[in-house]
């Protein structure tokens, strides 16, 4: 587990979108509504990321996107037309972004147990399927496919 | 009393072997126990076997076949005493119908069990009637194919005793072997020794356990889930078990939307422990040959719902008292029985403290009772028809 991150509780890749609610872990209750960002972080270029408005209320989070966004970052050259995009939250106040994660309950092998299922897209840069997915290490990562 | 257990393979795994070697280990107090493996595929069983219970194999087939040509030979020539109709005829073969008929012309007196079809027809048709010659249904009758029943209604009348898991399947056999001599029984298996934690009446995770079949009905579990999710999203299904129908029951999942809320969790060693998470326990099986893991889950003082399937689990829980029941494969029935315990955390605890009561019944002391009740009135059945047989003095 890593020294604070953004617990994820539900995920809902759903109608295009995929929406995430969850919670900063170790955070207090009670505070007012803040905007946070959620960025999304393509894995072989870390210096490509994209990014959407997350809400933040007492502590707890949610977020949505449409499953579009991914077809707006240009595949790189060396792409195999397969992208994995790891996700963070930025937060008010918090110098470092933090990974979501599901690591506060006790189901062991996330990403064989808790699965989801692909979003496919006709975009006008192409086909995409998306899809999230949980790390090895219970991380929330989504994998892009083109074409 | 000498009890003889005959298993196919005492070296592997799965539940009849386990209730057979729990048996044995229970009996091996009192009792001169000995477990005789048709085959055997490894050096030690994979459970833990009582010290007093002596084990020995009768077609042994490890070590190189150059060595021991015939018995190669044997070993890879199909069986003629197995019927085909046998699940396992194509792993018995000429040198285990060898073994097996040598062993059982060889055996006077004391108890021999048998624990499935073929042994079971085989011990009809070479043992001595001074044997108390015991047939073990770890199914039911019919999971059988049609030709299998044939020859159990053919040669299970030359048995003592034939005993079921479950009494509505003693009463199938009662119509199979009509008019015949040999006892029927039921008793159930035997709940397993081990430190079981109360359950968790507030976890609000629901716990379902078995093997990813279509006999298991966890597609109909997942669907009537699916209603109650709506209405209760911070309740959560966990199926533990793997099994060739995982790809499918994912897909399932993800159609329907229950990502969230439904998980395969894959296969445990450690059941005990996560049955102590839940709030409540379902099995929406198609079909059961008794439903041991009802009596687990019970034994944790877990509420249950049940689909009243053949065979098993309208036996084990008087629906309303110590779980529910609900007509088989009735997927809205099943929701609504869930929901009344979601809804009703006092029904719940009434339940699940009945139903730690309720399968004392099933208790390892118990259940060895039942055994050895059985074997003392079989071997006094026998008895008197020996001593009349013998010359009447003056």
């Amino acid at each position: 587990m890593e020294l604070g991150h953004a617990e994820v509780e539900q995920v809902w890749p759903r109608g295009g979108r995929v929406r995430l609610t969850g919670f900063i872990a170790g955070a207090e209750a009670g505070s007012a509504p803040e905007t946070a960002t959620l960025t999304l972080t393509d894995r072989d270029h870390p210096t490509v990321v994209l990014t959407c408005p997350a809400t933040l209320r007492g502590g707890r989070f949610e977020t949505s996107f449409g499953i579009d966004l991914l077809a707006s970052a240009s595949p790189l050259e060396g792409d195999d037309g397969r992208q994995v995009w790891d996700l963070h939250l930025k937060v008010p106040g918090r110098s470092e972004p933090l990974r979501l994660g599901r690591h506060l309950d006790d189901i062991p092998n996330k990403k064989k147990v808790i699965t989801f299922p692909a979003q496919t897209d006709d975009t006008p840069m192409g086909p995409i399927s998306v899809k999230p997915y949980y790390t090895v290490q219970s991380n929330l990562s989504l994998i892009c496919r083109r074409g | 009393m000498k009890i003889r257990y005959l298993l196919f393979n005492a070296y592997s795994v799965g539940g009849t072997i386990r209730t057979v070697i729990n048996q044995a280990n229970a009996l091996a107090g009192e009792h001169d126990v000995e477990l005789v493996s048709v085959f055997q595929t490894r050096d030690q069983p994979r459970f833990d076997l009582d010290p007093r219970v002596r084990l020995l194999t009768l077609a042994g087939l490890r070590g190189s076949g150059w060595r021991h040509p015939i018995r190669a030979w044997l070993g890879g020539r199909a069986s003629r005493l197995v019927p085909p109709s046998e699940v396992r005829y194509a792993s018995f073969n000429r040198l285990s119908d060898r073994g097996l008929v040598r062993y059982l012309r060889s055996l006077d007196g004391g108890v021999l069990v048998t624990t499935r079809p073929a042994l079971n027809l085989l011990a009809a048709r070479f043992a001595s009637p001074s044997v108390i010659r015991v047939a073990q249904e770890h199914m039911y009758v019919r999971s059988h194919k049609p030709d299998l029943i044939d020859q159990i209604a053919r040669w299970y009348p030359r048995l003592d005793a034939v005993v079921t898991l479950t009494d509505a399947d003693a009463a199938e056999y009662a119509a199979i072997l009509d008019g015949a001599r040999t006892r029927l029984a039921t008793i159930p298996n035997a709940l397993t020794p081990a430190v079981r934690t109360p359950a968790a009446p507030n976890s609000k995770i629901i716990v379902a356990a078995g093997r990813l079949t279509r006999q298991k009905g966890f597609d109909l579990l997942v669907e009537a889930f699916a209603a109650v999710a709506d209405k209760h999203p911070d309740w959560q299904l966990r199926i533990y078990g793997d099994g060739k129908e995982r790809a499918k029951l994912q897909r399932l999942i993800h159609r329907l939307h229950l990502y969230n809320h439904v998980f395969l969790m894959g296969g445990t060693t450690t059941l005990e422990q996560e049955l102590a998470k839940g709030a409540m326990f379902v099995l929406s099986s198609r079909s059961e040959g008794f439903g041991m893991v009802l009596i687990e889950a019970m034994a944790h003082a877990l509420p249950v719902v049940s689909f009243d399937c053949p065979n098993g689990p309208a036996e084990i829980i008087t629906g309303g008292r110590d779980g529910l029941l609900v007509p088989p494969q009735d997927v809205t029935g099943l929701t609504v029985a869930i929901e009344s315990l979601i809804a009703d955390p006092s029904l719940r605890n009434r339940l699940g403290t009945a139903a730690k009561e309720s399968v004392a019944r099933y208790y390892v002391d118990r259940i060895r009772g039942r055994w050895e009740q059985l074997f003392t009135e079989l071997q006094e059945m026998k008895a008197p028809s020996r001593r009349s047989s013998a010359p009447v003095g003056p």
